[in-house]
């Protein structure tokens, strides 16, 4: 089921000015109720814009934003509502910390949304819970946190509002190994228990392939390609072409191919590629 | 939004006004401001109208971008004709209801006044503001006060200061949009609300701003250290300020401009105030 639709949407900067820059043109999308969607493309190709126009921050010059069938800007005076719908979160979102304690701070969304004082410390609960923040760590005060747990807290503090849809900017730039692979966990096993749809930004091919069905490319602010892993991996000349690439597992993939090794092509992570892979060599445990 | 306030309004251009020294610019707006207030009579006011008009002019800045500049000071423009036209007193009264006077004089003073301001933000946006860039502009800040370090006066350090400031301002206000924009998704309210309900609403958005500018100036001030930055002693530059044939212009003109106000004063005293 289709929950989130753009149609035809279009965008410009600074309309009418010369420094006019035309951001998003001509924007057809289709985004599936609880699925995990990765959106790739270049440092201003349009994703930070497409993003904003999800929540209702930036209005489309032109074309209709329809989350669950209905245009978002219908009542322009509502649009606060779609924003505890869709929850966005922003490159670097760690700077948005501001309250006393990460509990309060978290609380600020639904909090917003005039919710009664249990069902906030529930939420705050579980969307630390899902963020991978232990309780210890609520009570302190969110600029004495670290940086991974910072960035945490503030994805906590959108998932507190439980926005059928969860959308994420870059939501692990900067941070190591084992960061990125608890931001990503944790928005995995969120989409899988509350049914949210998720859809993310990332530079990271590898993170990409591990955890989105649908991978979305954009590219001087419109779709460049679209389709699942397989659809958009399988081209990998054309996602060269505007400067992107495959996941560096399915390049040595494809050199083993070439050297002649009976390897399926679409081998997009380490552990598909160790489960193929074991076999051939002789291996025991896959 | 935010980002459409301009500030550090360069605009740019080859003019007299632009590649004049902006030191000589800084002193010709001194002696600009100063010489508006002994303006007094109608032929006076016309003369620097005038005047004003032709710096306009050889700027080459776009009169309708000039004009920008006075908007936010419509206001107070305004407000200062209107004080003027209660509270003047003089000798020819047009009206009076209650304790309301309102006489001729108090009219002409208030049109003079309002004029006058018109006159210094417009002349000062050209002369100055405009035509210099802000980088430009402390440079000659520095120049001119450099006398005072002789007296221990940091004026280096100053402008230094200002200079950070400056380069900044555009910095934090891209940082405050961004902010605005992640407590929006939030659902914050900036509109709704009574006065206290509003500034309530502000502290998601200052405290991060602060954190993040605090952050800022430590970073700035490790990143100066590690390029050896030790204060203006022996520091030279990259770009070192000379006067030219476009300041002995300004020079003219400045001339032009004194002469004609102190002819006016003497000569056409009509309608003075």
């Amino acid at each position: 089921m289709t929950i989130l639709e753009l149609s035809d949407v279009c965008y410009t900067y600074d309309k009418g000015t010369p420094e006019a820059n035309e951001a998003l043109s001509h924007i057809d999308l289709k985004i599936e109720k609880g699925s995990m969607t990765g959106l790739i493309g270049h440092t201003g190709c349009g994703k930070s814009t497409l993003l904003r126009m999800l929540n209702g921050l930036l209005r489309p010059d032109s074309g209709k934003i329809l989350l669950d069938g209905k245009d978002i800007w219908e009542n322009p005076k509502e649009i606060s509502k779609v924003r505890f719908r869709v929850g966005l979160v922003m490159q670097y979102p760690e700077y948005q910390l501001f309250d006393e304690t990460v509990r309060a701070d978290i609380a600020y969304g639904p909090k917003n949304m005039k919710l009664d004082e249990q069902e906030i410390a529930r939420r705050v609960e579980a969307a630390a819970s899902f963020a991978g923040l232990t309780p210890d760590l609520l009570d302190k005060s969110p600029f004495e946190l670290s940086g991974g747990q910072k960035r945490r807290a503030a994805i906590a503090g959108v998932m507190a509002m439980q926005p059928e849809i969860l959308v994420l900017d870059e939501p692990a730039a900067g941070l190591d190994p084992k960061g990125r692979e608890d931001i990503f966990a944790g928005l995995e096993r969120y989409r899988r228990e509350s049914g949210a749809t998720v859809i993310v930004v990332s530079h990271s091919m590898e993170d990409m392939a591990r955890y989105c069905e649908r991978l979305i490319v954009m590219n001087d602010g419109a779709i460049y390609m679209e389709g699942t892993q397989a659809q958009v991996f399988g081209e990998p000349e054309k996602l060269m072409q505007i400067g992107l690439g495959v996941p560096e597992v399915t390049r040595l993939v494809a050199k083993l191919r070439e050297g002649g090794m009976p390897l399926s092509p679409d081998i997009y992570t380490v552990e598909a590629a160790k489960a193929a892979l074991l076999p051939l060599l002789g291996g025991e445990r896959a | 939004m935010m980002k459409d306030v301009t500030l550090g309004q360069y605009f740019g251009g080859n003019s007299v006004l632009h590649r004049a020294d902006p030191r000589a610019k800084l002193l010709f707006s001194l002696l600009y401001i100063v010489m508006l207030f002994f303006v007094k009579s109608a032929a006076g006011f016309a003369f620097v109208t005038l005047f004003t008009v032709f710096l306009v002019l050889i700027s080459g800045v776009p009169v309708k971008i000039v004009l920008r500049s006075v908007r936010p000071l419509a206001l107070i423009i305004a407000l200062t004709a209107f004080l003027n036209i209660f509270w003047t007193t003089g000798d020819t009264l047009l009206f009076e209801w209650g304790f309301i006077h309102i006489y001729l004089e108090g009219i002409i003073f208030a049109l003079f006044m309002a004029l006058r301001i018109l006159l210094l933000v417009v002349g000062m946006s050209v002369a100055l503001t405009y035509t210099t860039t802000p980088l430009a502009l402390t440079d000659a800040i520095e120049e001119l006060l450099s006398p005072l370090k002789k007296v221990h006066v940091p004026v280096h350090d100053f402008a230094m200061m200002m200079t950070i400031a400056m380069r900044f301002i555009p910095t934090l206000i891209e940082e405050t949009d961004k902010i605005m924009d992640a407590q929006k998704a939030r659902g914050a309210d900036f509109e709704s609300g009574g006065l206290v309900e509003k500034a309530k609403a502000l502290i998601p958005i200052l405290i991060p701003l602060f954190v993040s500018a605090f952050k800022r100036a430590d970073d700035l001030a490790v990143a100066m250290e590690c390029r050896c930055y030790r204060g203006g002693e022996g520091r030279t530059k990259l770009k070192e300020l000379h006067y030219g044939k476009c300041d002995l212009l300004l020079l003219a003109i400045s001339t032009v401009f004194v002469a004609g106000i102190i002819l006016c004063n003497v000569f056409l005293p009509y309608i003075s105030i």
